[in-house]
């Protein structure tokens, strides 16, 4: 029989207040889309630029959006659907930090974070833990993003070429120390060959596949670099499991 | 048309003011006031889970045991609260910062998303251009993330049940592959960049023996800092 705790977890009440989180974050995308494209527009962008751009976004998020399909398992299966819903929609989403919370609030209620160890005070816990520890990131980027800006002034110095530079020498931070963590620190810490193997394979394809599109002069097939690097780069990943 | 003016065929031809004009002084004036009222309506929102509860159902497990949780929580995402706002700003721009702090998933999608949609847009990252690029691409995003979630939400227990182990076991590799193709991407534009954080960045991750919450803003604000010295000083400047 589903336990109490779970009929109020996966009820109306918090199937709606999915909707409405999800309804939030909906709106925020559908205003920023609209704004972006008339001012686009307004800067003499070219139609098929933005449009494909609008393609390239829904094959890129495509890769991601399986992996997280994936990763929510956890959460589902844990806390129930509604609840995944509610976080993953437009909680934080990162599936690391939604378990690292749901962990933190059934400690401190005393509860495992399974069904059959949970309870009503133990979900309201991990609740409460999973939004006192959100807020802060959505007041934050909220409140202060209207500075940030200044911050990019700071770094470009009113010279597009030197933002170029460095934006693509940030980006290659960024990436490069998840790169560094995920794929080559496992490789030289344990040996594992798997995920590092996954991460060049996708590198060299993601590089020739672009190198590629240009050669041909097809724009157009960089829509598919990283849904193609991903795939490739998991099976062989996989192979050397 | 140059290899270069080829990649660069979605850049418009108004004047870099011009341009700076209108991102500043209109877009980001109105998304500004829309991102900030949002988020706060967010920020209530997000609380509506545990306070159903309480006022529903009168569960309520007592302050100490929230306080506790909290603390739990805040000890290890406590600093990327203000680091990442900061870090990803540049990348993300405005319209991507606002959805990307109320909706999350970051490094996963949103980076990949307005990095894709920048190269296949033909635009120069961190121009008016590639702010507007940017803000489509994520909330593009946010569609997509929306539909999986309710969709993974719903069956994802039957699915999981049908896919062969093989294919299952392939999405543990999912990130490192999707680093992998993005650090990829970015070292065709400036390759020697790539190298410097090769070489310093690993034995700075692996060695350093820094908290994690630090690696990210140190390799972002120091590579930051080594494009504008050595811009300055002419060295490693693209040709176009």
């Amino acid at each position: 029989m589903e336990p109490e705790w779970l009929k109020q977890a996966t009820g109306f009440g918090m199937w709606f207040i999915g909707f409405l989180t999800a309804g939030n974050a909906l709106l925020l995308s559908f205003v920023i889309y609209r704004k972006a494209y008339r001012y686009g527009r307004k800067l003499g962008m070219k139609e098929q630029s933005m449009k494909d751009s609008v393609k390239a976004s829904y094959i890129t998020a495509l890769g991601p959006c399986l992996g997280i399909f994936v990763g929510m398992t956890v959460l589902v299966i844990a806390l129930g659907g509604a609840v995944a819903f509610i976080r993953e929609s437009a909680g934080v989403g990162s599936i690391m930090f939604e378990l690292i919370a749901a962990r933190a609030g059934s400690e401190a209620a005393g509860v495992q974070l399974t069904r059959e160890g949970m309870s009503a005070t133990g979900l309201s816990t991990v609740l409460w833990a999973m939004a006192t520890g959100s807020v802060a990131w959505v007041l934050i980027g909220g409140v202060f993003t209207r500075w940030l800006p200044k911050l990019k002034d700071l770094m470009g110095q009113g010279n597009p070429k030197q933002m170029a530079v460095i934006s693509a020498a940030i980006m290659l931070a960024a990436f490069g120390r998840l790169f560094i963590s995920d794929g080559i620190v496992p490789l030289i810490r344990k040996g594992a060959v798997a995920p590092f193997t996954g991460a060049i394979v996708a590198l060299v394809v993601a590089i020739g596949w672009l190198l590629w599109a240009d050669k041909l002069r097809k724009p157009a097939m960089k829509e598919y670099f990283l849904l193609i690097a991903i795939i490739v780069g998991m099976a062989a990943a996989q192979m050397m499991r | 048309m140059s290899e270069k003016e080829e990649r660069f065929h979605g850049m418009s031809s108004l004047p870099d003011a011009q341009k700076e004009a209108i991102i500043k002084n209109e877009y980001c004036a109105e998304v500004h006031t829309w991102g900030l009222v949002l988020s706060l309506i967010h920020a209530v929102i997000i609380f509506l889970p545990p306070l159903f509860l309480l006022f529903v159902y009168g569960i309520f497990p007592g302050w100490a045991t929230v306080g506790k949780a909290f603390a739990s929580v805040a000890a290890i995402a406590g600093p990327y609260w203000f680091i990442e706002p900061v870090s990803y700003f540049l990348i993300l721009g405005v319209g991507g910062t606002y959805i990307s702090f109320l909706a999350g998933n970051i490094s996963n999608m949103r980076l990949p998303v307005s990095a894709v949609a920048q190269e296949v847009a033909g635009v120069r990252e961190g121009s008016p251009e590639g702010e507007i690029i940017g803000g489509i691409g994520i909330s593009v995003s946010q569609v997509m993330l929306t539909v999986a979630v309710l969709a993974g939400a719903i069956v994802v227990t039957l699915i999981i049940d049908a896919l062969p182990k093989s294919v299952k076991g392939a999405f543990d590799f999912l990130l490192p592959c999707l680093w992998g193709a993005i650090f990829g991407q970015f070292a065709l534009r400036a390759p020697q960049y790539a190298i410097v954080v090769l070489i310093v960045g690993i034995p700075l991750v692996m060695f350093a023996g820094l908290p994690t919450w630090t690696l990210i803003p140190l390799m972002v604000f120091g590579l930051a800092v080594l494009a504008i010295i050595l811009f300055k000083n002419g060295i490693w400047v693209p040709k176009k």
